[in-house]
């Protein structure tokens, strides 16, 4: 009987911390701003042929996880829809707080045939400026442009 | 053996500034000078304007130019040249730059010339798929202009363990031309990949010039760059285990910080722990950055993994012609003026039967540049060019759409603004395809010239 009350408590403790942690989980970013991308990242397009490289680098370490969690290789393409005709693959360098994004099929059939005024796409990278993360309000302080 | 060997850049690409290199050579107490001239296409543009116009040297247009700007202040400091402006007539351009040599009355100065990158009349025997569609590339036959190897750092260490102060390549990968004097300085084994892929990796950050000291980054309000109407080309002091300080010369405008050096890091990568290049497969991940002054980046842990078996060859192919043109409304209603000229030009096409593999008709300053990408909410803007672009297989074919901008003058919409016709409005396409061939069938040869 005293095993089995034990067993109770023990259960019921173990309850009240999984919805204590579940609630952190849910709330941990305290109070959010919703921010363009351009005031936590820099960014810069690339060329090779009729695929464009283009790199997302944190301002700050603090806000590079936001970007990691928030900016994946779908919504990436999502955002390039129009654009981006292949597959966009993401490399992650977080030595130095930044995403590399690899977009196939983005120039237009290459830098040669291309019938856009920008041959080389290096205008590209300032289409991801425009991405919206939800982050900690907390942050602010560190976002450029603001 | 030097302890700490400077190496500036002279140029990124053909059309770069002359100014910033005459800086490094007169005030950047430089060891080497190095210079990188070629595009993806620039080979097989070479060889069409050859084939027009025999008497086209063959190698950078710009090469009297860069020359007479660095060559007094290197002769003076003992700073040698390392440089691929040698595109397809290598021993053309070092005969050149001994004539300047003999000028400014230098005596003595050997210059080589590294050839052997074309493979042309080879390719379609050597190499088996095109990289970027899997056919073969025997596919390319019909209109193939020109094929060439991406040549490592190696044959340019020779020709400085012979004796050269000056040496002009052909297609050499853009980071071996920096590499190559960290190679011969420090005597680093072809095969030290661990090495290697440091050398290679600080030449990737040079080999784009202006890009990593505060060119094609400033961003007001949130990159902000001193001066950048007077921006530097960047010098490395390297050392003997492959750490580095990236810098640029003082009184300049520009920066050389964290983030200009990060974006040109990631700058035309893919993978950024396999960065592929002749020599060393370049692994970017473990790098580390570090302030250490004004204008002065530390470069550490760029890593490296052993080179591939094989060696990158572009193909330049003749792939038809653009047509291009544009004219222009302003004012209350130039959206609605442009979108009726959009519609007669499409119309006209179809009267003047044109044959065109793509069209494209965009209106400059609102869709022109991001396409399909522009919000759907984007505001209406003050003024608008219309901008007309069709690929076609014949040049006959291409001249239309300039023919049909012209008619738009008189026969199209009211308020239309128009350029005097002033250019040529067609071009030729050349197009780039990859394949792979094994290294040991790409043979480079190195001449000698002497002033």
């Amino acid at each position: 009987m005293w095993e089995a009350h034990c067993k109770l408590t023990i259960s019921f403790v173990f309850f009240v911390l999984l919805c204590v942690c579940d609630l952190c989980g849910k709330y941990s970013l305290g109070v959010t701003m919703k921010v363009m991308l351009q005031h936590l990242a820099h960014c810069r397009s690339g060329d090779k042929g009729n695929t464009s490289n283009i790199s997302v680098i944190a301002y700050a370490p603090e806000l590079y996880p936001y970007l990691k969690e928030q900016l994946t290789a779908e919504r990436f393409k999502a955002h390039y829809a129009g654009v981006v005709t292949g597959k966009v693959t993401r490399y992650d360098v977080d030595g130095l707080q930044a995403l590399n994004f690899v977009a196939e099929g983005a120039l237009g059939g290459g830098v040669s045939r291309s019938l856009c005024l920008d041959n080389y796409g290096k205008s590209l990278s300032a289409r991801v400026l425009s991405f919206e993360l939800e982050i900690p309000e907390a942050l602010r302080p560190q976002l450029h442009g603001l | 053996m030097k302890k700490i060997v400077r190496i500036g850049a002279g140029s990124a690409w053909w059309g770069d500034r002359i100014e910033p290199a005459r800086w490094n050579a007169e005030r950047g107490d430089l060891d080497y000078l190095c210079f990188e001239t070629m595009a993806e296409a620039t080979v097989s543009a070479a060889q069409v304007r050859k084939r027009r116009d025999p008497s086209f040297p063959g190698y950078d247009t710009y090469l009297d130019d860069r020359m007479q700007a660095v060559l007094p202040a290197c002769l003076k400091r003992g700073t040698k040249i390392v440089t691929n402006q040698g595109w397809i007539n290598p021993d053309g351009a070092a005969q050149r730059i001994v004539y300047w040599l003999n000028k400014l009355g230098a005596k003595g100065i050997r210059v080589a010339s590294v050839n052997g990158s074309l493979i042309t009349d080879r390719v379609l025997k050597l190499a088996g798929t095109i990289m970027e569609n899997g056919k073969p590339t025997s596919s390319l036959a019909d209109n193939m202009v020109s094929a060439e190897a991406y040549l490592g750092a190696e044959p340019i260490v020779e020709a400085l363990n012979r004796g050269a102060h000056i040496v002009v390549s052909g297609r050499v990968a853009d980071p071996s031309i920096f590499m190559a004097p960290m190679m011969y300085e420090f005597g680093w084994d072809a095969m030290d990949h661990a090495r290697l892929g440091a050398g290679n990796g600080l030449g990737h950050l040079m080999e784009c010039g202006a890009q990593v000291t505060g060119g094609y980054f400033a961003d007001p309000g949130f990159k902000d760059v001193p001066e950048p109407w007077n921006l530097a080309f960047p010098i490395v002091e390297v050392e003997q285990d492959g750490s580095a300080t990236l810098t640029k010369v003082s009184g300049t405008g520009g920066a050389v910080n964290l983030m200009t050096v990060k974006e040109q890091m990631f700058y035309e990568v893919h993978d950024p722990a396999n960065y592929i290049t002749p020599d060393v497969v370049v692994d970017f991940t473990k790098a580390r950055l570090e302030q250490a002054g004004p204008d002065r980046v530390r470069v550490t842990h760029i890593s490296g993994k052993p080179r591939t078996p094989t060696l990158k060859v572009s193909i330049g192919c003749t792939e038809g012609f653009i047509g291009e043109d544009m004219f222009f409304y302003a004012g209350p209603g130039a959206l609605r003026r442009a979108q009726l000229a959009k519609k007669v030009l499409e119309e006209r096409f179809k009267v003047v039967k044109l044959e065109a593999e793509e069209v494209r008709i965009d209106f400059l300053g609102l869709n022109a540049i991001h396409g399909a990408m522009t919000p759907k909410d984007a505001p209406e803007p003050y003024e608008i060019a219309v901008r007309v672009a069709a690929r076609t297989k014949t040049r006959e074919e291409a001249i239309k759409v300039g023919r049909e901008v012209d008619g738009m003058a008189v026969s199209g919409i009211g308020m239309t603004g128009k350029r005097v016709p002033h250019q040529d409005r067609t071009r030729e396409i050349i197009g780039v395809w990859s394949t792979l061939v094994p290294r040991e069938n790409v043979v480079p040869s190195i001449n000698f010239f002497e002033s």
